[in-house]
């Protein structure tokens, strides 16, 4: 019966292995480098969190936008912008704030200034900021009234020389590499003394933040599309000239992506507008999908949520359990027997650091011989309860995992015919079921492959139907023991702890019914304590 | 084919596990498991690379090959090796760690 023990092993390795393994490439699938996947799924279908404003050029998209946005505070000048006017008609459009505690200043003249300039203009417009354009160092004339005021500097020096500043009661400078780097700049500065600056920062709990991208080619589009700066309170933020995202707008879209707790129909909600033809269909898609609403705990199949990463550490660290204490035992234990080593090895897949500690625990005590020749060791009662728990658990837990995995994988069974209506009608639930014949069919593998081969190692001499049924005890309660911890923990989690019930590839599935394993072990634990104590079970092999 | 290959992959597994048993316990794996193991890793192998040539299937494959291909040449080492017992074993446990992560990474283009 020497090849049970390995066969067991190795299903349980095998079935947890695939669905680990399975996990892995499901998330490297989606994961955002790897160009394959998720966006590709989603460009087929509606991009809720991307509106896509399709339009001739500036002159077509304003005049939508006159009727599309009606409202007199977001009202823009009646003429189109041009790269000539373009100065003329933001003065035109603006609506002066009547108290600013601040002045911007951006370089004017052509295309290029517009592009440097565009990120604040949005701003000035949603506060009302008085703004002063640069042409070559002179001022327009409204500079004077407001010396008393900060003036914020926005682009780079070239185009704005510092002494265009001078005379203002204070300066600052905001510039970066490209306009589009200025843009994610000013999308995340702040200064509540002075008012300056969206403050849309990854780390802000709050807002139902817009934003309005383009290409600096297409910059008098963004100009067109002013009124969404008031409307929407949308921040301007460019994308490439190819379509593509760069990576600094990349990386700050995908921290923008927020979380919900009971439902998805909280807020805050993040959305774009895409008024540039030139942006692709790829990068909308991957828009959509940086900020769309995931639950905390797994932010969703392309992020990594604080529980899902907490759970991920725990199982991770009981893979290296389990394989430290195969290693260990193979280098160490030649004496101790194959199926405790392997009771042992699987135990510590559940029990991450734990089940490590009690092995070396265990191993680290006085031996003797037995008149067989057979190695024992001297250990507390407690200890040899617990060498006696990770017995049963190592094959019945992992047992109880596997079988739980193929269900979730092949879909949860239901059973409602008409005689179990009434108060036990719970009991034809997926839930249920899945538990009952994780236990039953755990049970039955673990005494007829494990412990009954092991109790009849150990005591060749009893009979064997006495073997079968003092196997069959023990190994139903202690699993009874561990299902109480296991399957309160699983329900607990899997039922309430989590809003969505996950999937077979959802690292919440296997962190879930890992931490419950640990639960049960230790609830297992003390109760064989009194097996050993009764002397059902052996503590000190 | 790739099913083919699964299925002589899964055996090669399988016997693995007794060797590894054998290395963990006693000794040397009997030549008899050692000889089947590498059959049916070495035939599973082949089919896959005939199916990365003949099929029309946009996956064929290839990451798994690699993989696989890094176990079978610590798995040759091993075969070939006449370094002490207690270096093999090290080498035999990162060898099944690598070979049934390459088996199971099939196993998740061909079930899914």
């Amino acid at each position: 019966m020497k090849w049970t023990y390995p066969v067991v092993a190795f299903f349980v390795v095998l079935v947890i292995g695939f669905g680990l393994v399975n996990l892995i490439k499901e998330d490297l699938e989606v994961a955002p480098w790897a160009e394959m996947g998720a966006e590709e799924g989603r460009l087929y279908a509606h991009t809720k969190n991307v509106t896509r404003l399709v339009s001739a050029n500036a002159a077509d998209l304003h005049a939508y936008l006159k009727a599309a946005i009606p409202y007199p505070e977001a009202t823009t000048a009646d003429m189109a912008p041009k790269e000539d006017n373009w100065e003329v008609f933001f003065r035109q459009s603006l609506k002066p704030n009547p108290a600013p505690k601040h002045v911007v200043l951006v370089a004017g003249g052509g295309k290029e200034a517009l592009q440097w300039a565009l990120p604040a203009l949005y701003y000035a417009y949603y506060y009302g900021s008085p703004v002063v354009f640069v042409n070559r160092s002179t001022l327009s004339e409204n500079a004077a009234r407001y010396q008393s005021l900060k003036a914020y500097l926005v682009g780079p020096e070239e185009l704005l020389p510092d002494a265009a500043a001078e005379g203002f009661q204070d300066r600052e400078r905001i510039t970066a590499n490209t306009p589009h780097e200025l843009a994610v700049e000013l999308a995340k500065y702040r200064d509540e003394q002075t008012e300056f600056g969206w403050g849309r920062t990854n780390d802000r709990q709050n807002g139902y933040f817009h934003y309005v991208i383009t290409t600096p080619h297409d910059v008098l589009q963004g100009l067109a599309a002013l009124p969404y700066a008031r409307s929407n309170n949308a921040t301007l933020l460019y994308a490439e000239e190819d379509g593509g995202l760069p990576g600094v707008l990349d990386s700050y879209v995908w921290g923008q992506r927020s979380d919900w707790f009971v439902s998805p129909s909280e807020g805050p909600f993040r959305h774009f507008w895409l008024v540039s033809n030139r942006v692709s269909y790829a990068a909308q898609s991957r828009l959509d999908f940086s900020v769309e609403k995931a639950e905390y705990p797994s932010m969703g199949p392309i992020a990594l949520g604080d529980m899902e990463a907490l759970l991920l550490l725990f199982v991770v660290w009981g893979v290296a359990s389990a394989i430290f204490v195969w290693v260990h035992a193979t280098y160490t234990l030649p004496m101790v027997k194959m199926p405790i080593k392997i009771a042992w090895g699987l135990s510590s897949l559940l029990l991450p650091i734990l089940g490590p500690v009690l092995y070396l625990n265990s191993y680290r005590k006085p031996t003797w011989k037995t008149e067989k020749g057979e190695w024992r060791w001297l250990r507390p009662h407690s200890l040899q309860s617990a060498t006696a728990t990770a017995m049963g658990f190592g094959y019945g837990a992992t047992l109880m995992v596997a079988i739980g995995f193929l269900f979730v994988w092949f879909g949860f069974p239901i059973f409602f015919p008409e005689w179990i209506e009434g108060p036990f009608f719970w009991l034809g639930a997926g839930m249920p079921i899945m538990m009952i014949a994780m236990y039953v069919l755990a049970v039955l593998t673990a005494w007829l492959l494990a412990q009954y081969p092991m109790k009849k190692a150990m005591m060749p001499n009893m009979p064997d139907k006495m073997l079968y049924r003092m196997a069959l005890i023990t190994t139903a309660i202690s699993m009874l023991a561990v299902s109480l911890g296991m399957m309160t923990g699983t329900w607990y989690m899997l039922m309430s702890k989590l809003p969505m019930m996950p999937k077979e590839d959802d690292v919440l599935w296997f962190g879930s019914v890992w931490l419950a394993s640990f639960v049960g072990f230790l609830v297992a634990w003390p109760l064989n304590w009194l097996m050993i104590r009764k002397k059902l079970k052996p503590g000190n092999v | 084919m790739d099913i083919v290959a699964a299925i002589f992959l899964f055996g090669a597994a399988l016997v693995g596990v007794f060797a590894l048993m054998d290395l963990n316990m006693k000794g040397f794996p009997p030549k008899i498991v050692t000889i089947s193991h590498v059959g049916l890793a070495v035939a599973g192998y082949l089919s896959l690379v005939i199916y990365a040539f003949v099929t029309e299937q946009p996956e064929k494959h290839y990451h798994t090959l690699v993989i696989l291909c890094i176990a079978g040449l610590i798995g040759l080492w091993l075969l070939l090796s006449k370094k002490p017992k207690h270096t093999i074993k090290g080498v035999a446990i990162a060898y099944s760690l690598v070979g049934m992560f390459g088996f199971l990474w099939l196993l998740t283009f061909i079930i899914t």
